[in-house]
């Protein structure tokens, strides 16, 4: 019951994007399509999983005076592995994510959840906690860039990030005269942004008051 | 003491494992990576040798011009070179190939976002011709009105030459670029560009003429029909490169110039310089009296000019002069003027002639009906039945008439 409460908990009440507020950098800047979104999510997904196990599994060998430079370089290695693994075998995905790949790094999800909830808890939780979280992420972003692909360009392309060809297309011909191009720059994800943590906000004061009003 | 040890050798450690996964990932990587790179630059590798194996070769360049050496297996290197030509925010990308004979067998422009009709020239025969078929020991020419650019290209493809020269164990003998001759123009000439008198006190004219990118303001002085000084009041064009004109050495080079002198355009800075250059032209005319009237809309009504005959695009034409019909055949070719040759002179011989002499029929050649044209003083009535004859042409070949 509480592992599953862990996990379900990354994606509404803790939700790390709408509600902790972590990792607004890039969530912001390449939620412009959905691939990019899965791409960028799965990935943060894995490293946060990856991360958590390692760091739980030292978690009683590593002197907590350098658990912070240790959590670092665990970390760092792990988003330089996914980068080259992501340039050997999705070219497309490498090039559309750029820079924002190694900034996974300063993520501040990943040394968050590794200060706060792996270096205290058990392997298995951790991994779970990682992937809560990971997904939590990916959900978010997902939510922002369907809602801005689908403003900034009427139609919504899932592609095979391995081979770059289409999965699926929406193309919603009758809106093509009402795209609104502010939606694929920054100002346009800030909005996006505002308007999902105020309903995740909403969620939340919501389910908090049922909590008091039962206890 | 011991602590501080521990510390350090945990975080060694750690970092050392670390490195090691890094290492391993990176070697199972790479290859994937550079194979890519490869198959990336093939379409581009293609274009000059098709169907060839390529390989990619290291190499060193000192300027860091050259992005990459590609061998094609049996044919020659290929080198893609990245330059910054006019636009510094895009820069001028292509590919340069040499066979194993040292001669170029390729050159393709990649990118470039350079002036349109002017720097955007390089991507055009114009230039490519020029270097295609040039050995590496032979120079290359800048092209007039785009200097900039293209001296920014043979930067590039010595900087390929340098490379070549190590890969293929020859000797290079890398040559600067070849300037065009400076070009010379008459200050009668039709520069093309917009300029308006501003202000106009005693000879003293206030010209704002348009450059490269915007109207720069010449002071242009004329004392008893010649130049007698030229200054820049007003500079809006590119600093370093459109300034070139502007030099106190170019603008002295004007003084008592009258409307027939010849006087350079500066290489580098065409544009600037056309800008002066129409400045100073409007100034010796409006001084001299000389009226640029439009080709199309002026009445030449005494010509009486007729068209005797017209054969597409062929026109015998007879207009008066000064006392009799001279006859004209006017050639027109795209809407204007390909020739003007007087088949029957019947004004004065010694006067009417000045406008029959093949400088001044030679002149009307491009003229269209938007054309502003110089009458020849002191044979005003046969350059106007010159004029109306070729009015009269262009006017039935334009509009049907």
């Amino acid at each position: 019951m509480n592992r599953k409460q862990n996990f379900i908990n990354g994606f509404i009440k803790e939700n790390p994007v709408f509600g902790l507020y972590l990792g607004l950098c890039s969530a912001l800047a390449i939620s412009t399509t959905i691939d990019n979104a899965i791409g960028m999510g799965l990935c943060v997904t894995l490293v946060l999983i990856f991360s958590n196990v390692i760091i739980s599994a030292m978690r009683k060998i590593t002197p907590s005076e350098i658990r912070i430079p240790v959590y670092i370089v665990v970390i760092a290695t792990l988003v330089t592995c996914a980068e080259m693994l992501i340039h050997a075998f999705m070219p497309s995905l490498f090039t559309s994510l750029g820079v924002f790949i190694s900034l996974i790094v300063v993520n501040c999800i990943i040394l968050g959840r590794a200060e706060a909830f792996a270096s205290k808890n058990g392997v298995v939780d951790a991994a779970l906690d990682g992937l809560g979280m990971g997904l939590g992420y990916t959900f978010s972003l997902l939510l922002i860039s369907v809602v801005r692909e689908l403003l900034a360009t009427a139609s919504l392309t899932l592609s095979n990030p391995f081979t770059s060809d289409i999965i699926f297309q929406i193309n919603l011909t009758s809106l093509e005269a009402y795209k609104i191009s502010l939606f694929s720059s920054p100002a346009g994800a800030f909005l996006t942004f505002a308007a999902f943590s105020a309903v995740f906000a909403m969620i939340k004061n919501k389910s908090d008051a049922k909590e008091k009003g039962t206890k | 003491m011991k602590k501080i040890i521990t510390l350090t050798l945990f975080l060694a450690i750690t970092s050392a494992v670390a490195g090691g996964i890094l290492a391993y990932v990176n070697e199972l990587t790479a290859p994937i990576i550079d194979g890519m790179a490869i198959e990336a630059e093939k379409e581009n590798l293609e274009l000059i040798f098709p169907g060839a194996d390529f390989e990619e070769v290291a190499f060193e360049d000192e300027t860091g011009l050259v992005k990459g050496a590609y061998l094609a297996q049996g044919q020659g290197y290929i080198y893609k070179v990245e330059v910054v030509g006019y636009n510094s925010s895009s820069p001028v990308v292509f590919m340069i190939a040499y066979d194993n004979d040292a001669n170029n067998v390729g050159f393709a422009i990649l990118n470039q976002q350079e002036t349109s009709g002017f720097g955007s020239r390089i991507d055009t025969p114009e230039f490519i011709d020029t270097v295609i078929g040039t050995t590496v020991n032979d120079s290359i020419s800048t092209l007039s009105g785009a200097t900039v650019t293209t001296k920014a290209v043979v930067s590039g493809i010595n900087a390929a030459k340098a490379v070549y020269a190590i890969h293929a164990g020859v000797t290079v003998d890398v040559q600067e670029p070849t300037e065009p001759e400076a070009e010379v123009l008459t200050l009668s000439s039709d520069f093309a560009t917009d300029a308006q008198i501003v202000e106009n006190v005693d000879g003293v004219y206030t010209i704002s003429a348009k450059g490269y990118a915007a109207n720069n303001t010449v002071v242009v002085t004329i004392t008893d029909g010649i130049v007698a000084s030229v200054e820049v009041t007003e500079f809006n064009d590119t600093p370093t490169i459109g300034d070139l004109a502007t030099t106190d050495e170019y603008l002295s080079s004007f003084v008592g110039k009258d409307p027939s002198s010849q006087v350079d355009v500066v290489s580098s800075a065409t544009l600037t310089s056309k800008s002066i250059l129409a400045a100073v032209q409007l100034a010796l005319n409006d001084a001299n009296g000389v009226v640029a009237v439009n080709l199309g809309n002026n009445d030449f009504a005494t010509n009486k000019a007729e068209i005797v005959s017209s054969d597409a695009g062929t026109y015998n034409v007879l207009s008066y002069g000064f006392q009799a019909n001279n006859e004209y055949v006017i050639v027109i070719e795209n809407g204007a003027v390909a020739s003007v040759v007087c088949s029957t002179f019947a004004d004065t011989v010694g006067m009417g002639d000045l406008a029959t002499t093949d400088e001044y029929l030679g002149s009307m050649t491009g003229f269209t009906t938007e054309s502003s044209f110089d009458v020849v003083s002191g044979a005003t009535m046969t350059s106007n039945s010159v004029l109306a004859a070729v009015q009269a042409a262009l006017n039935a070949e334009v509009k049907g008439e």
